[in-house]
């Protein structure tokens, strides 16, 4: 049964700013590792155009980071329910697939979610998702 | 560091981090602003806000413990209502004081 669901758009340029200053700190407290290294390689040294790569790890980080908060939206926490990005890990886009943890976690699994689909899209300015969570 | 001196500080820095995360002009950034309905605030600002604060002063905010700081069980209009520019200038100030103690 349907219990939740969420949508979310992220601006690429938003993601890209924060990409670019704060790579770190998105690698460390936003994403996990396995987000993170699912980013497109790095620029070979035989030409390829880093800012071409830039433009699409935030493409790619966009995405994610709107079926976090598509996520959060189909789990429908409490609003002061304190959470860590990082508790909503993405392992996979179309279809979502995704993996709890933390208070949001406990929050899901208190509501009965225990299955999730939904899908993401990217253009070269928005990253969109839609998260469905069900009962069964 | 003088307590007022860094509240003053941390007030004049956190207000020109908000506007430029936001867009917002910095006379729209008062104490009482409210992020969100006020200042249009999305999610992925306030991961900005963070990183820029934290940026600034070299210093570790935790998303989860901010987030508790503004009270348990709250409605979606009460943590709104709370989480106003002057929040963040509150809760950042503590440890903007200790980081630079340790300095």
């Amino acid at each position: 049964m349907l219990t939740g669901i969420g949508f979310d758009i992220v601006a690429v340029e938003r993601m890209r700013d924060l990409y670019v200053h704060q790579a770190t700190r998105l690698r460390t407290t936003v994403f996990s590792e396995a987000e993170w290294a699912g980013l497109p390689p790095a620029a070979s040294p035989d030409g390829d155009d880093p800012d071409a790569r830039v433009a699409a790890c935030a493409r790619h980080l966009s995405v994610l980071f709107a079926a976090k908060e598509a996520a959060l939206k189909a789990i429908a926490p409490p609003p002061s329910l304190a959470f860590e990005w990082r508790d909503i890990e993405i392992e996979a886009c179309n279809p979502v697939r995704l993996r709890l943890a933390g208070a949001v976690g406990a929050h899901a699994a208190a509501r009965g979610i225990r299955r999730w689909s939904g899908a993401v899209c990217a253009t070269r300015t928005l990253g969109a998702a839609v998260v469905i969570g069900e009962t069964t | 560091m003088n307590p007022t001196l860094a509240a003053d500080l941390v007030r004049e820095v956190v207000t020109r981090h908000i506007s430029e995360a936001l867009l917002v002009p910095i006379p729209q950034i008062t104490p009482a602003a409210r992020l969100f309905s006020d200042l249009k605030a999305e999610s992925i600002d306030i991961v900005d806000i963070r990183f820029r604060i934290e940026e600034e002063w070299k210093i570790k905010i935790d998303q989860q413990a901010m987030l508790e700081s503004l009270g348990a069980n709250l409605s979606a209009e009460q943590l709104d209502a709370r989480f106003t520019v002057g929040f963040i200038i509150e809760y950042v100030t503590p440890l903007v004081t200790a980081a630079r103690g340790r300095a």
